[in-house]
């Protein structure tokens, strides 16, 4: 499940590695089908790890 | 009298010559009839002989389409049980197992054998997945208000 840390000046959701591997997969599919990915799964899917 | 009879049976032409050669009947006709009827027996035989062959071979051929058609149909029944259990593993609490679901969710999803509402189930659970971030991204205020990161901890 998605946490929110509201520290900097962009609002930071951190996602779990589940959520990161899903909306990868749903970008590839879409893609392999010619279908538009919305903005929320691109960025989920182009998360960087937490440090 | 000399009487020529032809009769057509099957594709053979069978051709008989009554009376005998004395009555008039030139003899090169009678050659011909002969040949002729020679022929036709000879086109019949042949004919149903590769009637048979080619039924046979149709026979042979409807078996391996069945046995071909049973075998898609059990390979599409495993395909079916592998991703009710990937839709079920990808939905667990424990973030691991959840991987391994998606995991196995992405391969399926390259499957010939799954059809298109097959796909749609797979878009459904991935989509399940994300019902949470995706909603607080958008509460968020969407891009370029926010930042996505990866949980580290393993």
């Amino acid at each position: 499940m998605a946490q929110s840390d509201g520290q900097s000046s962009k609002k930071r959701i951190v996602v779990s590695s589940a959520e990161v591997a899903a909306a990868k997969l749903k970008v590839e599919r879409a893609k392999a089908s010619g279908r538009d990915v919305d903005s929320a799964t691109q960025a989920i899917a182009d998360a960087k790890k937490d440090r | 009298m000399t009487g020529l009879v032809v009769a057509v049976h099957g594709g053979a032409a069978i051709a008989a010559s009554k009376g005998s050669g004395d009555d008039g009947a030139p003899w090169w006709l009678t050659l011909v009839v002969g040949f002729v009827a020679l022929a036709g027996t000879i086109f019949s035989a042949v004919s149903a002989q590769q009637t048979t062959r080619k039924s046979a071979n149709l026979d042979r051929l409807d078996n391996r389409l069945e046995s071909m058609e049973l075998d898609k149909w059990r390979h599409r029944e495993e395909t079916m049980r592998m991703l009710r259990w990937a839709s079920e593993k990808a939905i667990d609490p424990v973030d691991n197992v959840r991987l391994l679901g998606i995991a196995a969710l992405g391969a399926l999803g390259e499957s010939e054998l799954l059809q298109r509402e097959d796909q749609e189930l797979i878009d459904r659970v991935i989509d399940a997945i994300l019902q949470g971030a995706v909603a607080e991204y958008h509460e968020a205020g969407g891009p370029g208000d926010v930042e996505v990161v990866e949980d580290g901890a393993e």
